[in-house]
């Protein structure tokens, strides 16, 4: 196949879905609508396999490219509208349009009761379009174009049950929050073309090669990156712009693992990967990437310790992994930042999927204190959400313990790195076990605390359970593409690290400090202190909420005002109400009463009462008599007669 | 044949009389209220200048003018079939054919 017609299918599939469902969006036969929303994905995920076996293998092309028109072409600015598969975009379209066709199936079962399911599915097939042009794009520009269309069908899915006026101002909330991050990457967008002249990352990657190291605050290079970067903690709900992701948890569960946890909030994330050597080049930009990525990942876990609803939880666990991200990409190790952002995919859509099947047997209950002992109605769902547990909290070996451990490795090994990134990641991982275990064991462990008279919970359906447990294997396995030299050599075979090898020559190497370079002992060492902190961590909470469930009232009753303070959410959206939104209100307010009423408005009633005056008094000439309209005419005749005699 | 006790016609004094005919009918048109008399007085108008084209015809030995005329005429003809009807229709209305009627079709 030609790269053209792969490109096509890959990006027309779920477009067809998208036009397919939008049109009889009334109708609600949600096994159809469900089912060729769930096929265009499908095809996609099969075109995505297809586009990237052709990487391998001996000889293959390190990127397969189709350009199929010039979108604007002007004097200095020529945009192509063509996309390309390297081996950065090969990983994030396979796991893009692979979880995005687990959870379209999902959906079909979880929407199956909804009003409006092909609105759903349209929705759904149109976010997964906007997320492969995203993906796709070989330009900024086109990434934009992706950026901003994810960023509506999020605001659309989040406000997907829009009558409820709570969750339509969750969509909106989003919305706007992004709205601040987006004029931040338009910024850096331009900063970008002022400097290399095109869009195109593989020319401006090329371009490079002239620019040095820039050492202060306000180099171009230095302030691109900045613009940038507010564009990725918008879309990836990074601090401070993070408030709008718990919120739109208000959207459905599978939207939530989709959009929210596996792919667009990734989607800042796989910019800076994009253009790793160019962040290379200012350190203090990374330097600001990996404070802001450790203070996210440290305060949303934080947070998360004190939530009562279960995607709450979650959210705030994504934003908080979110944050290791960008903690690996400011410390430059690039690779890892995208190992966890695969690794993540998997079991954080499960986990997301795995509640989303909670709520669903538990008749729409979110609140984790109104559950408790579900493991003997879902066993199923208990089974695959458990190996989500135990990748997440980062026990070996399954995925999360390899792309963590990766990424707190790199914090402490890299030169741009420090013990301090080190640190904060490690508390965020302790914090992490405690409350994931706290989770689990408030859903499914110890005893129910719902009125099993009036709630019966029961196991979903097979549309349901095959998601979950394809996602559950790949929890399990996913970290083996990325295991680490150290264990790799005392293993039989000696594995290599399959992806730091997929990905070498395609991001920035990390820049490792001489010393630690081969510091093997030491890298044993860091993962002995964390896999043990995440473990004794994940026993405390064990013994907290199962062995002893008094013991966490008891706890918190040590410091009321600290565990309020946490569980409401470090009351950052209540500060941003006073401190951001309070203060625009009331100016805006004054604005409108003074300068609009007064000012604005009088001008322009002015113009129109000299526009009323000069009306009236000309319409007594038009009086609808004949003759003196022929008046009119004679003396216009005489006056022009007497200027060409005159 | 003797000419010398004729007074001597030239241009002017043909244009002078087409002059005092367009003046009379204008003021025709713009005072008289009955619409078949501002029409006689349009057709004194078009008369009086058909009388300037044949003078000017006449006096430059050139035939423009005159064919000119025949124009005048047959749009004349036209715009008093097209005024008569009009009279004809507000005399039914309001039984007379004043020209205050045509007011009437002001939106």
């Amino acid at each position: 196949m030609k790269p053209e017609l792969i490109f096509s299918v890959l990006l027309l599939a779920p477009l067809v879905g998208f036009l397919f469902n939008g049109l009889r969006w009334q109708s609600k036969n949600y096994m159809l609508a469900g089912a060729v929303a769930t096929g265009a994905a499908a095809v996609s995920f099969a075109m995505s396999v297809v586009a990237v076996s052709r990487l391998f293998g001996e000889g293959a092309p390190t990127s397969i490219e189709a350009n199929f028109y010039n979108w604007a072409a002007m004097d200095l600015l020529s945009i192509d509208v063509s996309f390309v598969i390297d081996r950065i975009s090969a990983l994030m379209v396979l796991v893009v349009t692979g979880v995005g066709t687990l959870i379209h199936l999902f959906s079909v079962g979880y929407m199956s009761h909804d009003e409006r399911p092909s609105k759903y599915f349209a929705y759904l097939n149109l976010f997964l379009f906007n997320m492969l042009l995203l993906i796709l794009g070989d330009n900024l520009l086109m990434m934009f174009v992706g950026w901003e269309g994810v960023g509506l069908c999020s605001y659309l899915l989040i406000g997907f049950w829009f009558s409820d006026k709570e969750k339509a101002a969750a969509g909106m909330k989003a919305f706007v929050t992004n709205r601040i991050g987006d004029a931040g990457f338009l910024l850096g967008i331009f900063v970008i073309f002022g400097l290399f002249g095109s869009l195109n990352f593989a020319e401006i990657i090329s371009k490079l090669g002239a620019f040095s190291v820039e050492t202060g605050w306000t180099g171009p290079i230095t302030l691109a990156c900045l613009f940038l970067f507010i564009g990725a903690t918008g879309k990836s709900a990074q601090v401070p712009l993070y408030v709008w992701l718990p919120d739109a948890m208000a959207g459905p569960t599978p939207v939530s693992a989709l959009i929210h946890a596996a792919t667009m909030v990734t989607a800042g994330v796989y910019m800076i990967v994009r253009l790793s050597p160019l962040f290379m080049l200012a350190p203090n930009a990374m330097a600001v990437v990996a404070t802001i990525g450790a203070v996210t990942a440290l305060m949303a876990a934080v947070i998360g310790l004190a939530q009562h609803d279960i995607k709450k939880v979650l959210a705030y666990s994504t934003v908080s992994q979110l944050g290791y991200m960008f903690l690996a990409c400011g410390v430059g190790a690039f690779g890892a930042a995208m190992f966890h952002l695969v690794t993540h995919a998997f079991f954080k859509a499960l986990m997301f999927l795995g509640s989303g099947s909670v709520i669903h047997g538990m008749h729409e209950e979110q609140d984790i204190r109104k559950m408790g002992g579900l493991k003997k109605y879902m066993p199923i769902t208990h089974a695959t959400f458990f190996i989500g547990w135990i990748a997440i909290i980062g026990i070996p070996p399954f995925a999360g313990f390899f792309s963590k451990d990766e990424i707190l490795w790199f914090a402490f090994a890299s030169e741009r790195g420090s013990h301090w990134y080190w640190l904060a990641g490690l508390i965020g991982a302790a914090t992490t076990a405690f409350y994931m275990t706290r989770l689990m064991a408030l859903t499914f462990w110890g005893k129910s605390r719902f009125d099993a008279h009036k709630v019966h919970p029961h196991e979903a359906g097979p549309s349901m359970l095959i998601p979950l447990v394809v996602l559950a294997v790949l929890s399990a396995i996913g970290g083996f593409m990325g295991i680490p030299h150290v264990i790799g050599e005392i293993l039989p075979g000696h594995p290599g690290n399959w992806l730091e090898h997929w990905l070498k020559g395609s991001i920035a190497a990390v820049p490792m400090t001489e010393a630690m370079k081969h510091a093997t002992t030491m890298e044993w060492i860091l993962m002995g202190i964390s896999v043990s902190i995440a473990g004794l961590s994940a026993v405390t909470a064990f013994s907290f909420y199962v062995l002893d469930p008094s013991r966490p009232a008891k706890f918190v009753s040590l410091f009321p005002r600290l565990h309020r303070f946490v569980e409401n959410k470090l009351m950052v959206d209540e500060f941003y109400g006073a401190q951001i939104i309070q203060p625009l209100v009331n100016a805006s307010r004054a604005l409108w009463a003074f300068v609009d009423v007064n000012i604005i408005d009088k001008a322009t009633f002015v113009v129109g009462d000299i526009v009323r005056g000069v009306g009236s008094t000309a319409r007594t000439l038009q009086t609808g008599n004949l003759q003196q309209y022929a008046l009119y005419i004679a003396l216009g005749a005489v006056a022009v007669l007497f200027y060409v005699l005159k | 044949m003797p000419m010398s006790n004729l007074v001597d016609v030239g241009l002017s004094h043909y244009l002078a009389l087409s002059a005092a005919l367009f003046a009379i009918g204008m003021l025709g048109v713009l005072m008289r209220r009955n619409v078949i008399v501002m029409m006689m007085s349009i057709e004194l108008m078009l008369n009086a200048v058909n009388l300037t084209f044949v003078a000017f015809s006449r006096f430059r030995d050139n035939m423009d003018g005159q064919a000119m005329v025949f124009f005048v005429m047959t749009v004349a003809a036209a715009e008093a079939a097209v005024g008569l009807a009009l009279a004809v229709t507000i005399f039914k209305r309001f039984r007379e054919v004043n020209i205050r009627y045509f007011e009437h079709l002001k939106g």
